[in-house]
């Protein structure tokens, strides 16, 4: 049916995979993202690098009420901020933080914006008798995802760019009569997977 | 007496050692110096196994080679109760051996890359990448589905199999072969619940640091 490619405010991953006790990785153009759910059950979204020394934060941990870096073991507060150094105890912390981005979630997924505020499309919502697609990653730019995939029947996808020639494909399918919510997926995964085949063959 | 003939940073060698700790199994191990020393071109190293290929165990006298063929030989021998190779559950072998043929695969790209990367081996590694990347894609979908259904495994039951133990290491050590494990959510929710199996110890170069006791 449609598909257009997101601008400003992105779909970033699928909310229920964001999960307790474990990290998401994802992709804001080509700002690498961490995602993960504290244990107040909010979902954080940061630029996945360590303000102390680069390495990657979704290799560390989800400890609940932070995230640990794997290469030093500091400590980032919800609010990205650090909070602790191992055997720094008594002592002033620097002041660094994680770039944390603003969040929304609606319609079953998780959006983030470089912005001041995540504010998800009001065209782009789930309606009764659709179902959230798996969203399926290309190595094409978006834009030409978005053109391939504009004229597929019962499918509404809103392309998210995660670097110049990568993007992955959000979207919801409607559902077929006697179709179950798992079938429908499944069929909608199926008709993406063959116009990504396509379109990468091409490409 | 088992003896395993093992190399510290192989993959395959990796799942033969989780599956002998599992099970509890004593064995002696006989390290090969597979990188610098390619001691597995070796004469005396072919005349065990004429593939040159490692992990390798004598078991009772008998040489079993090829990692896949190992796990099934020690979990359809040492484990009574079946969890990790199910004799009893004829319906569930087939999968089982599909996806064992599937880290067969992970080996030909995945390790490949590895090797190139990591070990300078000389062989056409955007080829290699590809090919993994195009496995990791498969695997994704085929988790991301079967989680939907409420499972946890590569193949359905309330444990893992064999299956999940051969394809865990390469899958796992993906980004050493600079192959990004990004685009591929399900398969780290799956790595995730691997690593957190009770007993579980990574090897070097498996970045995840285990969370004990955390909720899967």
């Amino acid at each position: 049916m449609t598909a257009t490619v997101a601008i400003g405010t992105q779909p970033v991953a699928l909310e229920r995979d964001v999960r307790a006790a474990s990290l998401v990785r994802s992709a804001l153009g080509d700002m690498p993202l961490v995602l993960w759910r504290c244990d107040q059950g909010e979902i954080h979204v940061w630029e996945d690098n360590c303000p102390h020394r680069s390495v990657r934060l979704s290799a560390g941990r989800n400890l609940g009420d932070c995230l640990e870096d794997i290469y030093h073991g500091w400590r980032f507060g919800r609010d990205g901020a650090l909070i602790s150094i191992h055997a720094a105890k008594g002592k002033e912390l620097p002041r660094i933080s994680a770039r944390v981005l603003p969040v929304a979630t609606g319609s079953g997924l998780v959006w983030a914006g470089a912005g001041n505020q995540a504010v998800p499309p009001t065209d782009f919502a789930i309606t009764a008798g659709e179902v959230v697609m798996r969203p399926l990653p290309f190595s094409v730019g978006a834009a030409s995802v978005a053109a391939a995939c504009a004229g597929l029947e019962g499918l509404r996808i809103l392309v998210s760019p995660t670097g110049r020639t990568s993007a992955t494909a959000y979207g919801f399918v409607r559902r077929r009569q006697a179709e179950s919510d798992a079938d429908a997926a499944r069929r909608a995964n199926a008709t993406l997977s063959a116009a990504r085949r396509k379109l990468e063959a091409a490409a | 007496m088992i003896t395993l003939f093992d190399y510290a940073l192989s993959g395959n060698c990796f799942k033969v050692r989780l599956l002998l700790n599992w099970l509890g199994l004593a064995h002696e191990v006989k390290p090969v110096d597979f990188y610098p020393g390619f001691e597995h071109r070796s004469d005396a190293f072919l005349t065990i196994n004429p593939l040159g290929q490692l992990p390798v165990i004598e078991d009772d006298g008998e040489i079993i080679r090829d990692a896949q063929a190992i796990l099934v030989h020690l979990a359809a021998r040492y484990d009574p109760r079946g969890h990790w190779y199910p004799l009893d559950e004829p319906h569930r072998l087939g999968p089982i051996q599909t996806w064992l043929a599937f880290a067969d695969a992970l080996t030909a790209t995945i390790s490949a890359a590895r090797q190139h990367d990591a070990m300078f081996f000389d062989l056409d590694i955007a080829s290699a990448r590809a090919g993994g990347h195009r496995l990791l894609r498969i695997l994704d979908e085929h988790l991301w589905f079967a989680e939907l259904e409420g499972h946890d495994w590569i193949c359905p039951g309330d444990r893992p199999t064999v299956a999940d133990i051969a394809c865990f290491p390469y899958v796992a050590l993906s980004e050493e072969g600079g192959i990004s494990q990004a685009d591929y959510p399900a398969v780290l929710r799956w790595v995730d619940r691997f690593t957190r199996l009770k007993g579980f110890q990574p090897m070097a170069g498996m970045l995840p640091l285990p969370l004990a006791g955390a909720a899967t």
